[in-house]
């Protein structure tokens, strides 16, 4: 279902652009798949992006329990999803100076306590690491083509509505300074 | 206006069936997701646009117009959100023969 990659042009292509684009999009990995993922590995790969690398930011997001909440259906628009994540990530690493940073994001059917998405931001010192995940995945939240629909135990199911505070924390950082912590 | 109810959830591979739409010059493609694609019955359909193209908000319309589904759907979400070629538009963006229109919800990733 789920066409990672495709129709995107791969990190370090000539169809990505300028030679400075081009480095900074290494140390970038962007996937949109209905597999798991090891968490362990994906720190690990950040963490060894460079010498410099002084820490790793991370969120991770789970299917959250309750009310009878079974599952939740992840739907996106594929192609469009993965030239989103891949743009967003590119502006982090610029306006944080990562060495890099990996959006992970599954979709189709999860259960509760299932793992969702995979934020993370390798960078040499701790504010840039945290500023930008928090970035990443407020902007994610509500600027990329994702939908939850949630499935509950008495057979019911509903679309998730946005939520005004998720769209006033992505407005936040349009600025040109980040919000305060 | 044709409709197109074959495509399976999700299979949608960017550039296929546009491209094979884009050879036909006086249509579009639209796409909807989520609440929409439910309230509609299907995921995307062909409308024939006049040459010089139409209005993002006139497109809206047409499509209102010709099916009470479509209408009622977008009546029924005050916040439609629409791409234009996979990237964010405006109301008053142009839409020409060709190009792949999306009609979604506000998003819910994360």
């Amino acid at each position: 279902m789920s066409v990672p990659g495709a129709g995107v042009p791969k990190v370090g292509s000539p169809e990505m652009g300028s030679p400075e684009l081009d480095s900074l999009g290494a140390g970038i990995h962007v996937a949109v798949q209905e597999a798991p993922f090891d968490t362990a590995s994906e720190i690990a790969r950040l963490s060894a992006l460079s010498d410099r690398t002084g820490g790793v930011g991370l969120f991770f997001g789970q299917v959250r329990g309750g009310n009878g909440l079974v599952s939740l259906t992840l739907e996106h628009y594929p192609g469009m999803t993965e030239k989103i994540l891949h743009a967003l990530a590119h502006e982090a690493v610029q306006r944080f100076g990562l060495l890099g940073c990996t959006l992970i994001h599954r979709v189709g059917t999860l259960r509760v306590g299932e793992a969702i998405v995979f934020v993370g931001a390798s960078a040499a010192h701790r504010g840039a690491a945290l500023d930008a995940t928090a970035f990443l995945i407020d902007r994610l939240k509500t600027g990329a083509p994702f939908w939850k629909k949630e499935e509950f135990a008495d057979g019911h199911a509903s679309w998730v509505a946005a939520r005004e505070e998720d769209e006033h924390a992505a407005r936040a950082w349009s600025q040109d300074t980040p919000p305060p912590a | 206006m044709a409709v197109d109810g074959t495509r399976p959830y999700g299979a949608y591979p960017p550039g296929s069936e546009t491209e094979q739409v884009g050879i036909m010059t006086s249509t579009v493609t639209i796409l909807y997701f989520a609440a929409l694609r439910e309230q509609i019955g299907r995921e995307s359909q062909v409308a024939t646009l006049p040459a010089g193209g139409m209005t993002v908000t006139a497109l809206l319309a047409q499509l209102g117009q010709q099916d009470p589904r479509v209408a009622g759907a977008f009546a029924a979400e005050p916040r439609l959100r629409v791409a234009i070629n996979q990237t964010l538009g405006g109301l008053e963006q142009i839409v020409r023969p060709g190009d792949e229109v999306a009609v979604f919800p506000p998003m819910t990733g994360g």
